[in-house]
């Protein structure tokens, strides 16, 4: 008895324990923006995520979450909590660029961000103060298109809720990340955006001040940064930092 | 393109004041966007001289035209930030932008030249449009200047591949779609 009880415990355990992960490890909780979903979980799935809007999580981190790393889409978030002396200092990590997504069937019939404005479109966007929203407005705003948020339907808390709405079909269109559509590569397709109109999108990524694995958590940031993080986030479709 | 490399012909991003046509606020959004394309053109063109240079395929006084076409480039750069600047804008800088050259664009004169009429040509199109759509005086002046300045380079090119510095009457203007279409093979 005592001998099948002990058996089925080491074999919860195993269970519970993460696939590779290392006995005894430190499990960091990482709070990160949406669209390093895919890319972080192929790099380490040993740790514990939250993946959320980076202004949501900003916000979370300075109402006391217990994170051990943030990772944002804009510096202006991982800047403003360093200033509050709630992160140690950022570093770049990553790029990105923004595409226009519409879904496979594209019932509108867009080829261009151009026909955003020609045609009858309903428009998803994410909210001004998630990362790709202020960077879908940077970019309407250079192509002198800003007319077209009139045809704006929804403004998502997060890029994944952009990319939701696209690929069931319920908008006709909408700005997202490069990154954001290998995932659903089925079920959308990306236009183009011209490259004189990209914002500068840099991902900055910081061990959150109040952890207390900052040591592990530096280590997790370093390996981000070194040449296994870099494939991770290459494959993703990430650019360089 | 390397900053660096793009600054290393000597021509500092400031323009002499009776040079820059002072763009003051007041274009609206759609007048803007030509000063955004416009930028990344100017970029474009100035590491497309440099690399023809590096190349060593122009000679003599082709070559000296070449030099002189990308001190122009910088000089447009130049005039283009202080206008994005007084109307509140973020001007890119030359590495925000990493020209994608086709493998062959400088092996031949022939190949370079082609590349460079073709983006000359689709500069020369989107500044005809602006010029003559702008409402802003000082927008529009800007523009008119540096398409006389395009014109001039592409004589150059088009003298070098084909013998004659002249082209044919009128050339197409191009509305900001139809000139980045032609330029975004080359931006990356």
């Amino acid at each position: 008895m005592g001998r099948r009880l002990g058996a089925v415990l080491l074999l919860a355990a195993l269970l519970a324990a993460p696939a590779g992960a290392k006995p005894g490890a430190t499990r960091l909780t990482i709070f990160a923006a949406a669209s390093l979903t895919e890319a972080f979980q192929s790099f380490d799935r040993n740790e514990t995520y939250s993946f959320a809007g980076s202004n949501t999580l900003a916000a979370q981190i300075q109402q006391g979450a217990p994170a051990d790393v943030f990772a944002s889409a804009s510096p202006q978030y991982t800047q403003d909590l360093y200033r509050r002396k709630l992160v140690e200092k950022p570093v770049t990590f990553a790029s990105n660029r923004l595409v226009l997504i519409v879904p496979k069937s594209n019932p509108a019939g867009l080829t261009s961000v151009y026909d955003l404005a020609r045609k009858d479109v309903k428009l998803v966007v994410a909210a001004p103060a998630v990362p790709v929203g202020s960077y879908t407005r940077t970019v309407l705003r250079k192509l002198g298109l800003s007319s077209v948020f009139g045809k704006v339907v929804s403004q998502e808390s997060d890029v994944k809720g952009v990319v939701g709405k696209v690929a069931l079909g319920q908008a006709d269109a909408g700005f997202v990340y490069v990154t954001d559509v290998k995932p659903v590569a089925g079920q959308v397709t990306a236009i183009r955006l011209p490259a004189w109109a990209q914002p500068r999108v840099r991902y900055e990524i910081a061990v959150v001040a109040a952890s207390s694995h900052k040591a592990a958590a530096r280590a997790w940031i370093k390996r981000v940064l070194a040449r296994q993080g870099q494939a991770a986030l290459a494959r993703a479709g990430f650019g360089k930092p | 393109m390397n900053r660096a490399r793009f600054l290393a012909g000597g021509a500092a991003v400031v323009i002499p004041a009776a040079r820059a046509p002072l763009a003051r606020a007041g274009a609206s959004e759609g007048e803007l966007a030509y000063a955004n394309f416009a930028i990344a053109a100017e970029y474009l063109m100035a590491d497309y001289y440099a690399r023809v240079l590096k190349a060593g395929l122009l000679h003599g006084s082709a070559r000296n035209g070449a030099t002189v076409a990308r001190r122009n480039e910088q000089d447009h750069v130049a005039a283009l930030a202080t206008l994005l600047t007084d109307a509140g804008q973020i001007v890119p800088a030359a590495e925000d932008f990493e020209p994608t050259w086709p493998a062959s664009t400088f092996r031949t004169l022939g190949d370079a030249t082609t590349a460079g009429t073709r983006i000359e040509a689709a500069v020369v199109g989107a500044y005809l449009t602006a010029a003559t759509t702008i409402t802003v005086e000082s927008y529009r002046s800007l523009f008119a200047r540096a398409l006389a300045d395009h014109a001039q380079h592409l004589a150059v090119l088009s003298w070098v591949s084909t013998g004659k510095p002249v082209a044919t009457a009128f050339p197409p203007a191009l509305d900001l779609e139809q000139a980045t279409n032609r330029l975004e093979p080359y931006l990356g």
